[in-house]
């Protein structure tokens, strides 16, 4: 029996019948079945690895701006000038010392008081716990001297303005005058160095056009002399190295 | 003769429609099968093709490129920190050797000055001279200076006092620094 598909209006469905649709048709089976297959790996195979190369050129995009910043923060570390990093670094360190630098600080005042032609009277400052940073409300932490001058006003004048270009860095906050005594108060600034967990990944930041000058205009300060630095840390820090590194 | 006479059969003419079905369905699926090897070729051959592991290794070249530098690099890093914490206490402090200058050059040569205090903020000057004149010129040219305010603000004059035994007048000014 041969039934025509296409006129029969109601077909049973048992194995001849099956058979009978099945060699109708089975030439058609397998470019339908590629077909299917093939949007299948399309879908299933060939997009997540679209989906993975655009990742990919998204991570080596990623990446080589990395190396291309890592490549400029390493030459820049090498057009470096070592002498000068290290003349700036320990005079900035001296500026904003990174413990209490009580040498400093005295040498300061004499400086000060010779260039000035003022004398100094009597002072009093207390140190504390050397090893340890006061705990000050202000952002850095600082030695409060009070300090008695022998001169006139427009002499204090000259003092504060001299002991504003002198190492380490101060501040004045009162000054009581009455007749040729003067009785200030001065406060000396230091900072320890912070924990040095620098990344080599983090970006090196360069000096700025405005810190460079600041750079040069504290270089002209007063000072007792560069040199001095590592022994004044050592003997002020009992005998521990203010060195970060 | 008849022309009208159809000797292709429907049935034919049907398996020929077929053919060309099957045809046309041969030649997608193979169309298909070219396709989604091409694809899968090409998507190796530029997955493979990316760089990353080269740019990685140069990264971690360069990496130990900066360790060896790591000193300087820490150095470097100091003097920015030290930079910004020194011109934050520069920023901050009180130009009190400029407020006395600039009051003092004010202050006319018949007059001295008794007393002077500068405290959280507020100064105080006593001076005294046996002449009001030079008195009155100093109050003007401080209250122009108040006026400016660029130096002290809020200037009050708290007191002209006149001794008899002395024969001096007392002067006492107090005033906000800026």
């Amino acid at each position: 029996m041969e039934i025509d598909i296409k006129t029969a209006k109601k077909v049973n469905l048992n194995s001849q019948a099956i058979t009978t649709v099945y060699r109708h048709y089975k030439d058609n089976f397998l470019p339908i079945g590629i077909i299917i297959a093939c949007i299948g790996i399309l879908f299933f195979v060939i997009a997540p690895q679209f989906k993975n190369y655009l990742s990919s050129k998204e991570e080596l995009k990623t990446q080589t701006q990395k190396l291309k910043f890592l490549k400029n923060n390493y030459n820049f570390l090498l057009s470096l000038d070592d002498s000068k990093t290290d003349t700036d670094f320990k005079m900035l360190s001296k500026v904003l010392p990174p413990n209490k630098d009580f040498v400093g600080i005295m040498s300061a005042i004499t400086i000060v008081a010779s260039k000035t032609f003022v004398t100094v009277e009597d002072f009093d400052f207390t140190l504390g716990d050397l090893n340890k940073v006061d705990d000050n409300s202000s952002k850095y932490p600082l030695i409060k001297i009070n300090v008695n001058i022998g001169g006139s006003a427009k002499d204090i004048a000259k003092f504060i303005a001299e002991l504003y270009k002198t190492v380490p860095a101060s501040q004045v906050t009162s000054i009581k005058t009455a007749g040729n005594v003067s009785s200030l108060v001065i406060n000396f600034y230091y900072k320890p160095f912070p924990p040095q967990n620098v990344n080599s990944e983090s970006f090196v930041v360069p000096i700025s056009a405005k810190n460079q000058s600041l750079i040069e205009s504290v270089s002209l300060w007063n000072s007792s002399g560069l040199d001095a630095f590592p022994d004044v840390s050592a003997s002020v820090s009992g005998g521990t190295n203010p060195s970060p590194f | 003769m008849s022309s009208d006479i159809n000797l292709v059969s429907s049935k034919t003419h049907q398996l020929e429609k077929e053919l060309e079905r099957l045809k046309a369905l041969k030649i997608i699926a193979v169309g298909s099968l070219s396709v989604v090897a091409l694809i899968s070729i090409l998507l190796f051959v530029i997955t493979i093709t990316l760089p990353i592991s080269s740019v990685k290794k140069d990264k971690e070249q360069t990496l130990s490129n900066i360790s060896a530098l790591h000193e300087k690099l820490v150095k470097y890093s100091l003097i920015n920190n030290r930079l910004s914490d020194i011109s934050g206490i520069i920023k901050s402090r009180k130009n009190y050797d400029l407020l006395v200058s600039t009051v003092l050059n004010k202050l006319p040569a018949d007059l001295s000055v008794d007393s002077m205090t500068i405290d959280s903020g507020t100064f105080t000057l006593v001076i005294s001279g046996v002449s009001l004149t030079p008195i009155d010129n100093f109050i003007e040219d401080i209250i122009v200076l108040g006026n400016e305010e660029k130096i002290i603000k809020n200037l009050v004059i708290q007191g002209l006092l006149a001794n008899a035994d002395t024969g001096k007048y007392t002067l006492t000014l107090k005033a906000d620094t800026l």
